[in-house]
């Protein structure tokens, strides 16, 4: 009887403990999942996921998405070819749900990339100020100053057209952003009483810029990225439309827009797919974003 | 202030420089050049060794910066590697179509946002406030280019109403004007509408309510005032960006401006041409930049404080 109490007791109190210790993650999840917008946006883009991975084994690539049937070419959108077929005959659905690979693989590799080097950055400059972080915030200032677009221009043209090149393209404008972000929420923690407590424990200062500092400042980071994917997507897709990124006939949507901008006389239909793709799947990013936004950091919240 | 707006251009020499040097060793690596650009397939290597040795190619990529920094100091920005024509005079000409095109979108994108964004603010979670936040969710997503080939669908092709391309006409400017504005105002009325919401609640604009201040002119002169600081910094950021990054615009409407310009430069490897066009919208944009620093200063009075410190 009277042990039966205490174990009672104890899983009162240890289940009191468990709320207690909900962790910040679970706190952003809660938050997130409150919110319409964001989960929407997270069922698009999983969508979109979903059918890129069932592209894979529904279309295959040599034949359906790349392969020429010009007895077929040019034709509007029907049962068999439900988005219509484009001036080499290839069916668009096929092309469209197979260029969802390209722009969200490399705008996540992107964004990752940013990511890293911007964090790296900020962090060297908002931990250690002086001379490390005046060097560090005028490179900054030089790439800022270039727009984004033209930078990612230059850079393909110089160092080739393929699909690392555009990743490594698009990141270097990105970089800048994530290392004013990075320095300035770095800066917020660096005199904190718990890095100082590390110091004096004896860490050095590796240890407490990546395992200190920098844990405890990614919230802005993490905000700043994921609101930078959609932003990549359209970077990508507008490359890829001027001629500079992915080109024909891999099925990009940029790069599909492109060539069916010679057919809208007629056509039209040919371009509007690949524009939508495009779009939906931005939305889809934009508002896991606002959504990222809104849960880590409430004070943002509009 | 005279003396903050001194340092901030003085600030921008370095910026430059970095820019230019920059630019300069990208282009190096380029493959191709000018010289095979300006003569064709057919040059035999003479006459490529020629061209280039006329426009000093041949010297290291370095020494090829040093000249240009010198004539940069001098006010010379140099000569096109293909056209010979001077680099300044051509953007010169280029200049008033990006100009053209840059302020109408943008013009036309913060008078549809302001009325927006106050009005889903004043109406906050009714369905004009939901609608207004879901248009501009989609104007936001939107690729650029797309909704240009769709509205010369729409207006050129299927209606017959507007030209497709070119700039013969203020007929030419609609589209491409309406295709920038788009994008600028989903940024623009999403920040009026957050940064309305923000002073509206504030217990000045009560007061100013309760001293018998009519709800029009408490939105206006007391809300609206207040809450611009943000709105001035992204109509700042948004012009700037169109100055710079019309190139996409530029390329669905066949619009001549500068980022057209720029953009043939990089694929004729036409190194002086690239890099001045660059010092020079950068240039722009930063003056631009300051403009608006200076405008905060007279819209509140708090900030031209600092400004003098």
């Amino acid at each position: 009887m009277q042990s039966s109490i205490v174990k009672t007791q104890n899983r009162v109190i240890r289940a009191e403990g468990k709320i207690r210790s909900r962790g910040m993650w679970a706190e952003v999840w809660r938050n997130f999942r409150k919110s319409f917008g964001a989960m929407l946006g997270l069922f698009i883009v999983g969508m979109i996921v979903v059918a890129a991975v069932a592209g894979n084994f529904i279309f295959d690539y040599d034949e359906h998405v790349v392969g020429q049937n010009v007895s077929e070419s040019k034709q509007e959108p029907s049962a068999k070819h439900w988005f219509g077929t484009d001036e080499y005959g290839r069916d668009i659905f096929a092309r469209v749900i197979w260029g969802a690979r390209y722009s969200i693989s490399i705008g996540f590799a992107s964004v990752l990339l940013s990511s890293l080097v911007g964090v790296t950055l900020g962090a060297l400059a908002g931990y250690y100020g002086g001379v490390t972080e005046t060097i560090i915030m005028r490179l900054a200032d030089i790439f800022m100053a270039v727009p984004p677009i033209l930078l990612g221009i230059c850079l393909v043209s110089a160092f080739g057209q393929n699909i690392f090149m555009l990743v490594i393209a698009v990141s270097v404008s990105a970089i800048p952003a994530m290392t004013r972000v990075s320095r300035a929420s770095v800066m917020t923690v660096r005199d904190m009483e718990f890095v100082e407590a590390a110091r004096a424990a004896g860490a050095n200062d590796i240890v407490i810029i990546f395992r200190h500092v920098l844990i405890n400042s990614l919230a802005p980071v993490i905000v700043q990225a994921t609101l930078r994917i959609s932003g990549t997507i359209i970077a990508i897709a507008a490359l890829s439309f001027i001629g500079l990124g992915i080109t024909a006939p891999t099925p990009e949507w940029g790069a599909m827009l492109s060539s069916a901008r010679g057919y809208i006389r007629g056509h039209s239909y040919m371009a509007l797919f690949p524009g939508l793709a495009i779009m939906i799947t931005v939305m889809g990013f934009n508002l896991i974003g606002d959504g990222v936004r809104d849960s880590l950091d409430p004070k943002l919240k509009k | 202030m005279i003396r903050y707006i001194l340092k901030r251009l003085l600030m921008l020499i370095p910026v430059m420089i970095g820019v230019s040097l920059f630019i300069f060793i990208i282009m190096d690596f380029a493959p191709g050049d000018a010289a095979m650009t300006a003569l064709g397939d057919n040059a035999t290597e003479q006459q490529l060794f020629e061209y280039r040795q006329e426009r000093g190619l041949n010297d290291p990529v370095f020494v090829r910066y040093a000249r240009y920094m010198l004539g940069i100091v001098r006010g010379d920005l140099g000569t096109s590697y293909i056209t010979n024509r001077n680099v300044l005079q051509t953007y010169l000409q280029k200049l008033p179509y990006t100009l053209e095109l840059a302020f109408s979108g943008t013009l036309l994108a913060v008078f549809f946002s302001i009325i927006l964004g106050v009005i889903a603010a004043l109406r906050r979670g009714t369905i004009i406030d939901s609608s207004v936040m879901i248009l501009a969710l989609i104007g936001l997503s939107m690729p650029l280019f797309w909704l240009g080939l769709l509205l010369i669908i729409c207006f050129s092709l299927n209606l017959g109403l507007l030209p497709p391309g070119g700039a013969e006409g203020i007929e030419y400017l609609v589209l491409p004007a309406v295709t920038l504005a788009v994008a600028k105002m989903a940024l623009l009325t999403r920040t009026t509408r957050s940064s309305m919401l923000e002073v509206i609640n504030e217990d000045y604009i009560r007061t100013a309510r309760a001293k018998g201040v009519s709800k029009k002119d408490a939105v206006r002169k007391h809300a609206l005032r207040n809450a611009l600081i943000p709105i001035i910094t992204a109509i700042g950021i948004e012009l700037g960006s169109s100055l710079g990054g019309s190139v996409i615009v530029e390329t669905v409407f066949a619009w001549p401006g500068v980022g057209r310009l720029i953009v043939d430069s990089i694929g004729k490897r036409d190194t002086p041409m690239v890099t001045g066009c660059l010092i020079l919208t950068t240039m722009i944009v930063a003056m631009l930049l300051l403009i608006v620093d200076i405008i905060y200063a007279y819209v509140d009075p708090r900030i031209k404080g600092q400004y003098s410190k």
